[in-house]
This record gives C-alpha cells, sequence and structure tokens, in this order.
C-alpha cells in the first residue's frame, strides 16, 4: 500500500496537471511523426517548442525501462530541439539538449553531429565537450583492429576550447588598464620599475593575443573543410567506385559514428580524410554532414 | 628457560632465545605477514599471497545479445590474505575495457578465514565482433619461494584466468516479446534538460569590444593623471625636475654635501656639474664671472645669471672668509636654483 502511495506520488511529481497529456496516452500515437510534429510546430513560439521538447524528453526518461517506447519520444524530443536550432538558437544548453536527445533516440552519429555543430558555436563550453568525448568513446570500432587509433579525433586543449571570447576580452582589458596604469605611475613617479611592470603587462597582452591568433588560424585550417559523419558503417576506398580496393588494408568497415573531413565529392562518393590524416572514399548516403 | 640453559663458566646462557631469535626476524615474511616492495611485478599484482593461488572466470552465460550485460566472476583460490587482496580493475585493462562496458559489481568485504575469492562484474559487449572475456594475467606473492633455493627469485609467480568464448547476439528486440530497457550509461539515463535562453543576446562585434578596451586604458590613466596633478600641483613640478638626470645627479650630491670634508666645495663642484652637464657650458669656465659670461651667451635670462653667480661668490665667500659656516643654506639656495633653472 505504502509502495503504491509512492509510485502515484512520485508519478503526481513527474507528471504535474499542468496542461499536457499523460506520457501513457502520448505513446499511442508515434510522437517522432514527423508530419503531426511539422503540423504541431507550424505557429508555435520558441517557448511553446521548449516546453514541448522538455515534455517529450521527460516522456522518454519515463520509459526508460522500454527502449521500444522510450526512443520515439526521444527522437520527437530531438526533432523539436533541431527545430529550435533551425530557428537561429545557438545556445550551448540547446545543443547539448538536442545531442542527447538524439543520442538516447539511439542515434549516436546524429548525436555527434548536434555536438559538432554546437561546439562550432561556442567552443569553450565544458559540458559539450566532455559529451562529445563521451560520445566518440561509444564508438563501435572493431576490437581486433587500430581503426579507432586511425578514426578518433583528438581533444583540442588550445585557447579557445578553455575561454570564451568574452572572457579573453575581459582578461585583455584588465591586463591593458594595469599596462596604462603603470605607465602613468611611471610619468608620475618617473621609478624605471613603473616601466617594468608595463612591459611585463605588455608582453602578457601580446602572449594572449599570439595564442588567440594561432587559435584562429589553425581553426580556419582544420574547419575550412566540413565535418561529416558516418551515419551507418562503410567501406573505406581508394576511389570512388565499388570496384576500387579498400583503403586500409585488412580493416574492416568504418563504424557508423566516426568523424572527418569532406575534401570532395565525385559521382555519389565524397573524399574524406580521417583524423590520422588518411584519405579515401565513402558512399554519399553513409555520411551526415554537419550545418557549420 | 633454565631447563636447557647450560653453566658456563658459572653463567646461565639462554641457548633456547639465542635459537629463536632469528626465526623472530624472519616471522613477518615466513608466515606471510608482510609482502616486500622489492622485485614486485610492475603490474597483475593485486596484493594476492599464497603458496599456490589459481584464478578463473566464471560466468552466467555464454551467450549475450548486444546492448545487454553478462555476469563475470572472478574466483581467485588459495589465498592467505583474503582481506587485503585489492579487486582487479578491469576498466584499466586494454583487453577488457575495449571490448566491454564496465560495471563493478559491490561485494561485502571477505573473512579472514576464506580461501577463495569472488569478484563480479557485468560486462556489456560494446559490440558483435567480441568474441571472448579475455585472459587476465594474475601476479602473486608466494613467501616459501624466496627461502626455496631452487624457487629464489620466483616469489612473485603468474597464474591466468584463461579467457571464456563467448557469443554476442544481436540485440533483442520488440518481436522478441520483451521490454528492452535503454542501454545508454546511467548519467545520460538520469540527463535532465537544461533551460534554453530563447532571448537571443545582442552580442557587439569583436573589433568594436577591442576598440573600447583599447580605448578605456588610456582614457582611465588620463583620468588619473588629471585628478593626480590637480590633487598633488607640486608633484608634477617635482617630477619635471626629476626628469633631468641631471638635476636628479646634481640633487643627489646636495643631499651629501653636509656629510663631506669641505661642504662649500662640494656644493661648488656640484653645481658646476650640472651647469656643465645642464647646458653646454665652456670647459674653461671655471670663475664666477666666466660662469656667468658662458650663461648669458646661452642666451640664459640676466635674473637667472646674476643668480648663478651670486651663488658662486657666496660659495667662495663661504669657503675663504666664513670658514664653512652655512654650508645648509648654500645647499637650500643650490636646490632652488636647479630647480628654477630646470623650469626654464
Amino acid at each position: 500500500m505504502t509502495v503504491g502511495l509512492g509510485i502515484f506520488g512520485a508519478m503526481l511529481l513527474a507528471f504535474p496537471h499542468n496542461g499536457w497529456s499523460d506520457p501513457q496516452a502520448d505513446s499511442q500515437s508515434d510522437p517522432a511523426d514527423i508530419s503531426r510534429l511539422t503540423e504541431l510546430v507550424r505557429d508555435s513560439s520558441l517557448a511553446e517548442l521548449q516546453s514541448r521538447a522538455m515534455r517529450e524528453f521527460e516522456s522518454g526518461s519515463w520509459f526508460r525501462s522500454d527502449a521500444s517506447k522510450a526512443r520515439p519520444h526521444f527522437r520527437a524530443a530531438a526533432w523539436l530541439y533541431d527545430e529550435l536550432w533551425r530557428r537561429g538558437l545557438r545556445d550551448p544548453a540547446l545543443a547539448l539538449n538536442r545531442a542527447h536527445s538524439r543520442r538516447l533516440a539511439g542515434d549516436l552519429p546524429a548525436a555527434i553531429v548536434a555536438l559538432n555543430e554546437g561546439l562550432a558555436a561556442a567552443r569553450w563550453d565544458r559540458p559539450l565537450q566532455i559529451a562529445l568525448e563521451d560520445a566518440r568513446s561509444a564508438v563501435a570500432y572493431p576490437t581486433h583492429s587500430d581503426l579507432a587509433t586511425l578514426c578518433r579525433p583528438a581533444p583540442k586543449a588550445t585557447i579557445g576550447t578553455r575561454m570564451s571570447p568574452i572572457e579573453g576580452q575581459l582578461i585583455a582589458g584588465v591586463v591593458w588598464l594595469a599596462a596604462c596604469c603603470f605607465i602613468t605611475r611611471f610619468v608620475m613617479t618617473r621609478g624605471a620599475g613603473w616601466l617594468g611592470f608595463a612591459g611585463l603587462c605588455l608582453a602578457a597582452l601580446a602572449v594572449l593575443g599570439a595564442c588567440w591568433m594561432h587559435d584562429e588560424l589553425t581553426r580556419d585550417d582544420d574547419e575550412s573543410r566540413s565535418l561529416v559523419v558516418v551515419i551507418h558503417d562503410a567501406q573505406f576506398r581508394r576511389g570512388n567506385a565499388e570496384t576500387f580496393p579498400l583503403r586500409l588494408d585488412g580493416q574492416s568497415r568504418l563504424p557508423q559514428g566516426v568523424e572527418a573531413r569532406a575534401l570532395t565529392r565525385r559521382g555519389e562518393w565524397v573524399q574524406i580524410r580521417l583524423a590520422s590524416g588518411v584519405i579515401g572514399w565513402v558512399p554519399e548516403k553513409a555520411i551526415l554532414k554537419t550545418n557549420n | 628457560m633454565t631447563d636447557v640453559a647450560t653453566k658456563v663458566a658459572g653463567i646461565r646462557f639462554p641457548w633456547r632465545a639465542v635459537a629463536v631469535l632469528p626465526l623472530l626476524f624472519l616471522s613477518d615474511q615466513v608466515l606471510g605477514k608482510e609482502i616486500p616492495s622489492v622485485g614486485q611485478p610492475p603490474g597483475d599484482f593485486y596484493n594476492a599471497q599464497g603458496n599456490r593461488i589459481s584464478v578463473k572466470w566464471e560466468l552466467d552465460r555464454t551467450a549475450v545479445p548486444e546492448n545487454e550485460e553478462l555476469a563475470a566472476t572472478l574466483v581467485v583460490s588459495g589465498v592467505t590474505n583474503p582481506q587485503d587482496v585489492i579487486r582487479p580493475d578491469l576498466r584499466k585493462l586494454p583487453a577488457f575495457e575495449s571490448r566491454f562496458v564496465i560495471a563493478d559489481v559491490g561485494a561485502a568485504s571477505p573473512a579472514a578465514e576464506t580461501k577463495v575469492l569472488r569478484f563480479t562484474y557485468l560486462l556489456r559487449p560494446r559490440n558483435q565482433t567480441v568474441d571472448c572475456v579475455p585472459t587476465l594475467a594474475f601476479h602473486y606473492y608466494n613467501p616459501a619461494a624466496a627461502y626455496n633455493p631452487v624457487t629464489a627469485g620466483r616469489q612473485f609467480p603468474m597464474t591466468t584466468a584463461k579467457k571464456v568464448p563467448i557469443v554476442v547476439t544481436r540485440p533483442r528486440r520488440e518481436a522478441d516479446g520483451l521490454a528492452i530497457p535503454l542501454g545508454e550509461p546511467a548519467w545520460l539515463l538520469a540527463y535532465q534538460p537544461r533551460p534554453v535562453s530563447l532571448a537571443q543576446p545582442a552580442i557587439p562585434g569583436p573589433w568594436l569590444v577591442l576598440a573600447l578596451i583599447a580605448l578605456f586604458g588610456p582614457v582611465a590613466a588620463a583620468a588619473w593623471l588629471l585628478v593626480w596633478r590637480r590633487v598633488y600641483p607640486d608633484c608634477g613640478r617635482l617630477a619635471r625636475i626629476r626628469r633631468s638626470r641631471a638635476a636628479r645627479r646634481a640633487n643627489e650630491q646636495l643631499r651629501h654635501a653636509r656629510g663631506s670634508s669641505d661642504p662649500p666645495a662640494f656644493l661648488a663642484s656640484a653645481m658646476l656639474g650640472y651647469l656643465r652637464a645642464r647646458f653646454p657650458l665652456s670647459p674653461n669656465s671655471a670663475t664666477p664671472n666666466e660662469i656667468g659670461s658662458s650663461l648669458t651667451e646661452l642666451g640664459l635670462s640676466p635674473v637667472e645669471v646674476e643668480e648663478v653667480v651670486d651663488f658662486f661668490l657666496a660659495v667662495d665667500a663661504q669657503r675663504f672668509f666664513l670658514g664653512g659656516e652655512g654650508s645648509d643654506s648654500l645647499a637650500t639656495e643650490a636646490g632652488t636654483l636647479i630647480s628654477r633653472l630646470e623650469s626654464t
């Protein structure tokens, strides 16, 4: 009896009657039906979309013990978060919600794409970085080959991934202000020590600027090619046809979730470069491009 | 003790105690209470101790669908120190980590007298290519080996839990008639969506921010300088004086004039040095009149020239007629004169 009341109480807490339906009732129709969702969100505001997405996510969590019921809710949540993203919101929290919804919907490649898109907008966001590393570790590389070494990108640790531009500008502003004050103090007192302090500040400012500049240049170089993610296992070939030999001798297919950079496209094949620099071709239908 | 003691020269010698002494030193290692740190293997050693330890894997099943877990139990037999044995962390072993998502199953600490230890793990195959629970190497400490000349140097032998083949089948689906829970990590299942800020903040362009930052520093510094000059009006003039190295050096010398043997001469020397450094005074100008005429040629105002000449005349009067009395006032006068010349 007590247990029953407890469960009932937990249900009340989890699903308060705030105008949306019981998840059990929701599960009767497919929540991830795209045409239904499109109809639903046509005139919805951003707040309504977010609210609906959160409800779908919570419904998915409610059914976590039954994947067949939970995944459609997570797919619906992912679609709604995608809609928010399509409407121009570029919030790291939204990117994380998208990625987790997609991953819980069983779509690891789409989750990796969402995380990369989030990091393109806010590359300093630590939760996104951690989530991406975790998603990469979930890619099912074969145990009997070194494919993981060839394909898995190394996490980047640069100044741009450690602090946001606002934080960087704030630090630069404080250091610059200190340098100006030290120079002013030198003008007041003619003490050479103040000039030394000012020199240190300017040197620190130069180092900071050089780090930012280097980071931006390398980032431009890295991201000049669009990122693609393998959405289902694909053969990695030397040329743009099935008749070409495999690019990695003795290796099995590229597993879904592998990230690469697209170099060129020919026919229905795309030339990609793996994180290790190995270049080869995969069918276009086997990859998903990011919309950065 | 007395029953075995022997009388030697009238003294009872405790032979039994002497015989037991070496055993006391050896007992810790012989009886297996302490594992020597020397010779320990760098890996796969979990503090197990015993004369003949064996390990093996026991699985609850050998066929497991993908996304489901199998319970693997590592059975360690023949351990003499069960409470000291460390549970092997399979997550740190690449052979296991690359094949399985590993979860430990908590277990109570073993009883001191037990000889068999069981460590259970929940292993979820990462994909269908996983074909076995791999071999686990297990070093242990054999206390008897160290004192046996045949086995000396092999006191840390290795045994292995042989690999067990398994079959990973395709994931069970709803068609199988069972509700399959989500196989994602627990932290992901516990995730609560973060509220998204719907208001798009108006962020100024980076160049505008940089321009503002670049302007703010000098503006703030200039404001500080203006306030400082208003609060300390004389400080600016003093600072300008200090700006002249010649003036700074002359002022330094004036401060030390009192300690010299001939203060008026010292003051005259300091003043002359200043004038030669500050103005291109002729090296031949040494007397007051010569100095005055040189300064006049350089375009100095007659009033200032007169003050300089008067100063040197006063110095000469001090040196040759007054015997050095009143050098303090001369030093003050020299300081004032230098300030006036600096401000021109």
